[in-house]
């Protein structure tokens, strides 16, 4: 059993706890005394120890990250949602290593939003360490696929912008398997595993798996309250880890859940008792709803020869404002090897038959692509209900047209690449009330005003003493691609402001 | 493995809803006894003639059939997505196109044009839902190399690796089975020395010590 009375107890080893835990232990002191700070970093879900050893693995990880499609991944896995990781190292072991940091327009979003600091000046040496520590670049110019390179052309001669796309991703031997939920057998992708996770054990973090935090005990005092210690659970026995800060870095779903089921959000949930409200908890969550638009293409001839899996991409970015709303995100991909179980069901693959057959043992995916456009700032937002579910809302008119108009121009260009044939996928007519999506951030939004944020720019709750949110759940708007690389940088920023105001002498 | 439960009136309106015409419709809804023959049928024996067409088996080209000994039937049911009762209209409204045979009565090639013509939806918009669905649970499993596609695992689920194991190799297709990594080409996971094959490779271009 753990010790149960720490000075920094950190809920969630997902995508931003390893990275708060590894630099508070470092970097950080206890204010009263300066000596080092005793850190805890629980997690609900399993760790698999091993000094990192990118492009080999270690042997545990190398043993337990099977690749195999055989369901045992969505153990590591909340309800079997590919997004809601549960094992230390979260999402960032599973996620597609695609970095997309920070764009200019991001930042805007951020300040307009909420009225945040967080300025690109701001977070420019927090961006830089990620960029170091996940490695990441652009894929190079050996492993590209001749379709990746007519598409390039095509969209170049268009008046497009299309750009390589960077990857985080150090020694990866593309082994093809690159895909959620399947961790990565050889520490390549770049993950807090194998970046934070080493600095936080180095510097005596307690890391405490297999524990679920039942909830904060949180002491109200008239209309705040003081976070005190958190209830788990661990092996079936219930016990308390006092600490004097606490910090939740739990997840877009996980933060507020938590955060709600302390007692701490609107009047109008459903589940226990609220006793300090905060209204905007589970509210305005923004991400990349599944609206169709993607338009797959077949070539008479292979676009790429196979030889290696998951080689990368390019993407495009596409604004008709100049605000930036309506960001269409394209992704194109051409030539690139699939999963046999991914590859039957392809668009472009015979229903059945001799024909599926032949599809399938001749690689007939090679000879397929597709450009797919996603509305990166799109209208709606997600929130989660008083009885917990999670239901999409507000004007969706901005996001389907955005993404009808994306279509569009994904099919003009594949045709001017000559594809044999073209297909797009289905645009539902609306969006309400329930949407898939992905990248959500925004359920414990940062801002200056505690009417309609729930922590503030530096992070500390807006309503209870000693309790802080610094994962993607304070990120105030969706970025323009995957939120993986900026959260990260978020949450490095996060901690340096963290250490400022609370771990100095 | 039923999805959901049918009530007999719903069962009585999809019977109908294949059939051009309100009369046809009509006389089949008031016509109890052909009702009782389609529940008879097997679930399990429309999959495994389902799933015969769909990844056809020849001799020296294996398919789905092959695997019929190693119970593949019973893995594609758990999880289906598709009710009993959806799946013997699905067998029964081959009727329509040969009549007084449902699907699995039909020899290969009259089962292919059924099957052409639920695709096109000449037989319903939901009858091509059904078979779509169908379609995918089956390429799944098989396309996911099913049986030789999990490693047995010790009781904290850590998979146990073939004896003399040194490089934690988890791949569990062998020669032994004709599967669907063999019919595809699809080596799995990487052995040690393709492993180190495309680190020679790697090396070259983007290797970081």
């Amino acid at each position: 059993m753990p010790e149960t009375k720490y000075d920094v107890a950190i809920v969630g080893a997902g995508f931003s706890g390893p990275i708060m835990a590894a630099k508070i232990a470092e970097k950080g002191v206890n204010p009263r005394n300066g000596e080092r700070l005793k850190v805890a970093l629980i997690e609900a879900g399993p760790y698999f120890k091993g000094a990192p050893r990118p492009g080999y693995g270690s042997s545990l990880r190398r043993q337990m990250f099977t690749n195999l499609e055989d369901g045992y991944a969505g153990t590591y896995l909340w309800n079997n949602d590919r997004s809601l990781a549960k094992i230390v190292g979260g999402s960032s072991l599973h996620w597609g290593a695609q970095a997309f940091l920070p764009f200019p327009a991001d930042y805007l979003h951020w300040q307009r939003e909420t009225g945040l600091d967080w300025t690109e000046d701001k977070l420019r040496s927090a961006v830089a360490e990620i960029r170091r520590e996940f490695n990441i670049h652009q894929y190079p110019d050996e492993i590209d696929t001749p379709g990746n390179q007519l598409f390039y052309d095509v969209a170049k001669k268009m008046g497009l912008d299309p750009k390589r796309q960077e990857g985080a991703r150090r020694n990866c031997i593309y082994c093809g398997f690159c895909n959620s939920p399947m961790m990565c057998k050889y520490d390549s992708r770049a993950s807090t595993m194998v970046t934070y996770i080493p600095v936080a054990e180095k510097n005596g973090v307690d890391i405490i798996p297999d524990t679920y935090v039942e909830k904060i005990r949180i002491e109200a005092r008239g209309e705040r309250g003081i976070a005190r210690s958190l209830q788990c659970i661990t092996d079936g026995s219930r016990y308390e880890i006092e600490a004097d800060k606490i910090i939740v870095t739990g997840g877009y779903m996980g933060s507020p859940l938590l955060l709600l089921r302390s007692g701490y959000g609107p009047r109008e949930w459903n589940g226990n008792p609220i006793i300090v409200e905060n209204p905007n908890v589970g509210k305005h969550i923004d991400g990349h709803p599944r609206a169709g638009g993607g338009v797959s293409a077949l070539f008479d001839e292979p676009m790429g020869d196979g030889e290696l899996g998951n080689i990368g991409g390019y993407f495009m970015i596409h604004d008709d404002r100049a605000d930036g709303e309506g960001r269409l995100l394209f992704r194109a991909g051409f030539g690139g090897l699939r999963l046999p179980s991914q590859s039957a069901l392809n668009t472009f693959a015979p229903l059945y038959g001799r024909e599926h057959k032949k599809f399938m043992r001749e690689k007939g995916i090679l000879r397929t692509g597709a450009l797919s456009p996603s509305v990166s700032k799109p209208s709606g937002r997600w929130y989660i209900d008083p009885d917990g579910k999670l239901l999409y809302g507000g004007d969706h008119s901005l996001t389907l047209r955005r993404v009808k108009e994306g279509a569009q121009i994904a099919r003009e260009v594949l045709e001017q690449m000559g594809a044999a044939q073209i297909r797009s996928a289905r645009i539902p007519s609306n969006l309400s009330p329930r949407t898939g999506g992905s990248h959500r951030v925004g359920s414990c939004r940062a801002g200056v005003d505690p009417k309609t944020s729930v922590v503030n720019p530096y992070f500390e709750s807006h309503d209870v003493d000693n309790l802080f949110v610094c994962d993607g759940s304070a990120i105030p708007r969706v970025t323009t691609g995957n939120t993986g690389t900026p959260q990260a940088s978020i949450t490095v920023f996060a901690a340096s402001r963290l250490i400022e105001r609370h771990f100095k002498r | 493995m039923s999805k959901k439960k049918v009530s007999r009136r719903d069962f009585l309106k999809k019977t109908g809803s294949g059939a051009t015409g309100t009369a046809v419709a009509l006389a089949s809804i008031q016509t109890p006894q052909a009702v009782p023959a389609a529940l008879d049928v097997d679930p399990a024996a429309v999959v495994s003639a389902l799933g015969d067409v769909l990844i056809p088996s020849d001799p020296g080209d294996p398919g789905y059939r092959t695997l019929e000994p190693y119970n593949i039937t019973a893995e594609v049911m758990k999880d289906f997505p598709v009710s009993d009762e959806e799946l013997v209209l699905l067998n029964s409204q081959a009727g329509e196109l040969f009549p007084g045979k449902n699907f699995v009565q039909l020899k290969e090639r009259d089962r292919e044009s059924y099957f052409d013509s639920v695709f096109a939806g000449e037989r319903g918009e939901e009858l091509r839902r059904t078979l779509g669905r169908i379609r995918q649970r089956v390429f799944r499993v098989f396309y996911k190399n099913y049986p030789e596609h999990a490693l047995p695992r010790d009781g904290q689920g850590v998979p146990i690796l073939p004896p003399g194991d040194t490089h934690q190799i988890t791949n569990p297709n062998t020669k032994q089975l004709a599967t669907g990594w063999d019919v595809s080409g699809f080596m799995g996971p990487l052995t040690w020395e393709e492993e180190q094959r495309r680190r020679s490779i790697v090396e070259k271009i983007d290797w970081i010590e």
